[in-house]
């Protein structure tokens, strides 16, 4: 039985999976640069039958417990008799909305992914690894590892912890192992218990997602993304505040690996499971947003 | 010498190059519907080094000519407030963008524009009300839109660094940059027509299109985009030519695409970094992929294509 890690071991981790230095000490793009050429076109090799799968949530306007900032969408010209144009604000962080989050988006002890200071995020937008250090989009090998699946469960429950043994063991089940330059996309269930028993504050009752020793794993991996149709940390995780988001600091700050938020992986798995196929072409196209902490993105997986 | 139609031959041209009901009377995805999974497929061999461009400007939060209405950002939370007051310190942001205009690369859904008061498939334009659009929005692309992109360079052809503000671009001129590229635009492709118009901008900064011009398509140009069976068009300027010479038809190819063919239009694209990777891999075809956001009831979406050598 998996067993949790102590505060101070949590903390020794960030230190051992620290990619500081290693592509240089002003690099921005992080793990991104686990992606070589010829890792994107082998990658395009695994786009056999054409199937297209989106692994994005609507942008929803609606508020509701898990979505206290919709999508404003305002018409600005509607209808006849020419043209009919329109105005979106996004903020496209939180709970409910499908995004890749920038290496700037969160610290560790003052400092961003690269020992960068906090101080590079300022009411200006991020003069360091901002958003748009993805500009020319994310395209490599994408691999799912379904933990419901492999747990025989229709979804996890707020608060289910997943450790390295359930990495290892959804691998063996669906024949694949994550490599070097891996978009690695965990699935939940996420979405399947909110279409079941509808939507409800993730902040106050929990979600599923890796616990910190899983840290260890992503890192000798060499994973170039991470995604969830979570947010990739389990919530609550039984640490102080000061441990509140153990994969999103070892991750982003780190490790250099950006994260996709709140991604629909309902589909995917469907798809995944039809073709008896866990890797697939992925592709993302963040928006070129300078010095954003952010972008709503729908990514693609092409099987 | 190729010469303009008359405004009421380019009428008629509206009715020839009309694919309403081709899919069926319920269909909104038109000309989309030319990409099959095959299709895709047959896009993914072509990627064989895997060098990756952006055919995407960024999103401009800078008043300019060309920009009255720049994407707003504003920082919610930022990097050293976060320190000092919380125990998990974060940044994050929020972004207002109306994607339509002159500035941003974004993808025109369906519904944006009209033609007798009917968008694509003979919907009414009351389809689109306050609420947003309840036809041909733009989240009938929301499977994305993955195909072979071809890329016809006009500039180069003519050898020059950029065509100037309000020069026509003819069907014979598409045939000359097929026949120099050594491409044929097929069935399901999405084909970029390259002005050299963010070359121009660079270089003497913007300037406001509807008064000064933009180079573009002539409307003779519509029976081949017609029977080539593409899929999306896209342009570094708008597609159209600005301004076209007619006195009630101020963009015929933005009709007549996006009503009457039912083809989703990309402007205001970055076509220079494409325009070298073709020169220098010698070829004009690549993988195109494109993802945009899933706007319900959206009559458009910043987009940033991506193309894949």
């Amino acid at each position: 039985m998996a067993t949790r890690l102590k505060p101070e071991e949590v903390k020794a981790l960030y230190d051992k999976v620290s990619n500081w230095g290693r592509w240089g000490k002003d690099d921005q793009r992080g793990a991104l640069n686990f992606i070589t050429p010829e890792k994107r076109a082998a990658a395009a090799r695994l786009a056999q039958s054409g199937e297209i799968v989106s692994l994005s949530l609507p942008l929803s306007t609606k508020t509701s417990p898990e979505n206290p900032q919709p999508v404003q969408h305002m018409m600005l010209h509607v209808g006849a008799p020419v043209a009919s144009l329109d105005y979106f604000a996004i903020a496209p962080h939180g709970m409910a909305f499908t995004h890749l989050d920038a290496l700037c988006h969160v610290f560790r002890d003052g400092k961003m992914y690269n020992g960068f200071s906090h101080r590079e995020v300022g009411r200006f937008g991020a003069r360091k690894c901002a958003i748009d250090v993805t500009r020319d989009g994310i395209v490599s090998r994408g691999v799912l590892l379904d933990i419901p699946e492999v747990k025989k469960a229709e979804w996890l429950e707020p608060g289910d912890a997943i450790y390295p043994e359930d990495l290892d063991a959804a691998e063996k089940q669906h024949g694949v192992r994550v490599e070097e330059g891996d978009i690695l996309l965990i699935r939940t269930g996420r979405h399947r218990r909110r279409s079941a028993k509808g939507a409800w504050d993730p902040r106050r009752e929990g979600l599923p997602g890796l616990d910190a020793s899983c840290l260890g794993w992503l890192h000798e991996r060499r994973i170039a993304v991470l995604g969830c149709d979570a947010v990739s940390d389990l919530i609550p995780n039984g640490y102080e505040a000061d441990l509140a988001m153990p994969i999103h600091v070892g991750t982003l700050v780190m490790m250099g690996v950006h994260l996709i938020d709140n991604a629909d992986l309902e589909a995917l798995s469907t798809a995944c499971a039809k073709h008896n196929r866990y890797e697939f072409l992925f592709a993302m196209a963040p928006l070129i947003l300078e010095q954003g902490t952010a972008s709503p993105v729908n990514p693609l997986a092409v099987l | 010498m190729a010469k303009s139609m008359a405004e009421n031959e380019v009428k008629a041209l509206f009715d020839k190059c009309s694919n309403w009901e081709r899919w069926g009377k319920e269909d909104q995805c038109g000309a989309l519907n030319y990409i099959s999974d095959k299709k895709r497929a047959a896009a993914a061999k072509l990627v064989q080094t895997g060098e990756a461009v952006s055919l995407a400007l960024p999103l401009a939060t800078i008043p300019a000519p060309d920009n009255p209405t720049p994407v707003m950002h504003m920082m919610q939370q930022v990097g050293h407030d976060a320190h000092e007051m919380e125990l998990l310190p974060y940044s994050a942001d929020y972004f207002a963008i109306a994607p339509h205009g002159l500035a941003n690369t974004h993808l025109d859904a369906l519904c944006h524009v009209f033609y007798r008061g009917k968008m694509y498939n003979g919907f009414a334009a009351s389809e689109v009300g306050s609420h947003g659009a309840k036809k041909c929005a733009i989240d009938v692309a929301s499977q994305g839109v993955i195909s072979r992109g071809v890329l016809l360079d006009i500039p180069k052809i003519k050898k020059v660094d950029w065509l100037e503000n309000g020069t026509h671009i003819f069907p014979e001129d598409l045939d000359a940059a097929e026949k120099d590229h050594r491409v044929n635009v097929e069935e399901g492709d999405v084909l970029f027509i390259r002005t050299g118009r963010a070359r121009q901008r660079k270089e003497k900064g913007g300037w406001d299109a509807f008064a000064a011009g933009l180079a573009g398509l002539d409307a003779t140009s519509l029976p081949w985009l017609h029977e080539r069976k593409i899929a999306v068009l896209g342009s570094d300027g708008v597609s159209d030519v600005v301004p076209s010479g007619y006195k009630d038809l101020a963009l015929p190819i933005h009709v007549c695409t996006l009503v009457m063919m039912g083809v989703h239009l990309i402007d205001n694209a970055d076509l220079d970094a494409i325009a070298s990777a073709c020169a220098r891999n010698g070829r004009y075809e690549f993988q195109f992929v494109m993802a945009p956001l899933i706007l319900k009831q959206g009559t458009a979406s910043p987009v940033n294509p991506l193309a894949l050598f």
